[in-house]
């Protein structure tokens, strides 16, 4: 499963003074236990990606991967990745993610992830989570 | 709770005549009809006077007078008569309504005047385009437009409520794309390598494999457009066999729609046969639709508070259309 967070759809979070939320789960507050949420402290260009998590549930890695060339991983069926697109625009597939956009991917397709850089300033966090009961993580729990 | 600055389906051009017609839009009762000139009016349907409805009344010349007592409203909702006396009062208006018709659908804005946005109302080109022919059906559907919203979002239920038409296992065996850009959620699943759905089959004149999708993008609160087809295996969708499928979804109130519905196509235009086989097979997949939402509406009701849906990954569309209308709703209360 992948969704496609384009930068516009976080600005109704723009009033938080800790940044505005690009991709959260639960969505909806409330209803499930929270399990982590993505930040965006900074605006273009220079963008910095905060990543909090729900510790006794779920372990996080996060990592700045500067696409010079091709950017291809394999991504665990349990695992829940996260790209935040940081600077320059980045392609996946038919979609191109411009600085704030976010694509997160789980369960089994795709599991292969392929990023190419649009220009030589490209680069995304990426986000790689998963549960610690070892069960798999879903953007929907 | 309603979006109420927003563009909804009033009505197709078609049933709007110099007879008034009576809809109720979000609790709004609202009466339409047309002037001499052939233009679309739509009032508060609702006589100033002692709260009888003009939909009962009569169109004279371009104004509408009330049955009950006679008060006579222009288009602007100004009272220009009052038969007992010379005198109209000062209050004696009704509300008017902002009106688009384009492509044969009636849109009313229900919101503040001020806030009108004539560049929001929907896209139906294809209605008028003499390479596309279009079925349209219209609805009644005893459910919230919520479930409708939810139903078109997540399509997965076509495998097993519209087994006959358009369903196959395949469609939930594949996942989906939700891509979030503002207001506006869509979810896209293809489905490389499958048969035709059995609807569209002989019209399609397909036989063997092919790559089908279908893509429904949901534009908040009313409009949902479903762009699907089918193509040979590999080939990009503009090549193949096209589908829109228009869905207008007007609340009456919480728990009661209206479900204005039109399906164009690209192939077999001039095949009347097709076009017959499709009017009776959408219908179908309405009805379909119709039954399960208001069986679902019946569960939601006596579902306890503090019980929520289980959502999972196939419902991702769903949940992002729902945070979005939240918000819409949240942003019209302050």
């Amino acid at each position: 499963m992948q969704l496609i967070l384009r930068q516009p759809a976080a600005r109704d979070e723009h009033d938080d003074p800790n940044g505005v939320v690009v991709a959260a789960s639960p969505d909806t507050l409330g209803r499930e236990q929270w399990l982590w949420d993505i930040r965006m402290t900074a605006s273009a260009p220079s963008y910095e990606v905060v990543v909090s998590h729900n510790a006794d549930v779920i372990h996080a890695e996060q990592e700045r991967v500067h696409l010079a060339s091709e950017l291809l991983r394999q991504r665990d069926e349990h695992e829940l990745w996260i790209a935040v697109a940081v600077s320059g625009p980045v392609r996946h597939g038919i979609f191109k993610l411009e600085p704030g956009d976010v694509a997160v991917w789980e369960g089994d397709d795709p599991r292969s992830i392929h990023l190419l850089p649009v220009d030589e300033s490209a680069a995304i966090d990426l986000i790689r989570i998963s549960r610690r009961d070892g069960k798999a993580a879903r953007w929907v729990p | 709770m309603y979006v109420l600055n927003a563009w909804y389906v009033a009505a197709w051009s078609s049933e709007v005549t110099r007879d008034p017609a009576r809809r109720v839009i979000c609790e709004i009762p609202v009466v339409l009809y047309r002037t001499r000139a052939g233009d679309a009016v739509a009032l508060e349907d609702r006589c100033a006077h002692r709260g009888y409805p003009l939909s009962p009344g009569r169109v004279v010349e371009d104004d509408i007078e009330c049955g009950y007592h006679g008060f006579t409203f222009n288009c602007d909702g100004v009272c220009t008569k009052v038969p007992a006396q010379d005198i109209i009062p000062k209050q004696a208006f009704v509300r008017s309504f902002p009106i688009v018709e384009k492509d044969g659908w009636i849109w009313i804005w229900t919101g503040q005047k001020e806030l009108t946005d004539v560049t929001k109302v929907p896209d139906t080109h294809w209605m008028t385009d003499p390479e596309w022919v279009t079925v349209t059906h219209s609805f009644h559907f005893g459910c919230r437009a919520e479930l409708i919203h939810d139903n078109l979002l997540d399509l997965t239920h076509e495998s097993f409520i519209h087994t006959s038409t358009v369903g196959d296992d395949y469609i939930y065996k594949h996942g989906i794309t939700v891509e979030v850009d503002g207001d506006v959620v869509s979810a896209d699943r293809l489905m490389p390598g499958v048969v035709a759905p059995p609807l569209y089959a002989r019209t399609m004149a397909t036989e063997g494999l092919y790559d089908r999708f279908h893509c429904t993008v949901f534009y908040p609160p009313s409009y949902l457009l479903l762009h699907s087809g089918i193509t040979e295996q590999g080939r990009p969708r503009e090549e193949g066999y096209l589908i829109k499928v228009m869905n207008g979804i007007t609340p009456i109130d919480a728990n009661n729609s209206w479900y204005y519905y039109a399906f164009s196509r690209n192939f077999g235009v001039d095949q009347h046969w097709a076009t017959e086989e499709l009017i009776t097979g959408l219908a179908t997949v309405l009805e379909e639709d119709k039954a399960a939402l208001e069986w679902q509406e019946i569960g939601l009701a006596s579902r306890p508070y503090d019980k929520r849906d289980s959502l999972i990954a196939q419902d991702a569309g769903v949940a992002k259309a729902r945070k979005v209308m939240e918000r819409l709703l949240a942003a019209e209360k302050q």
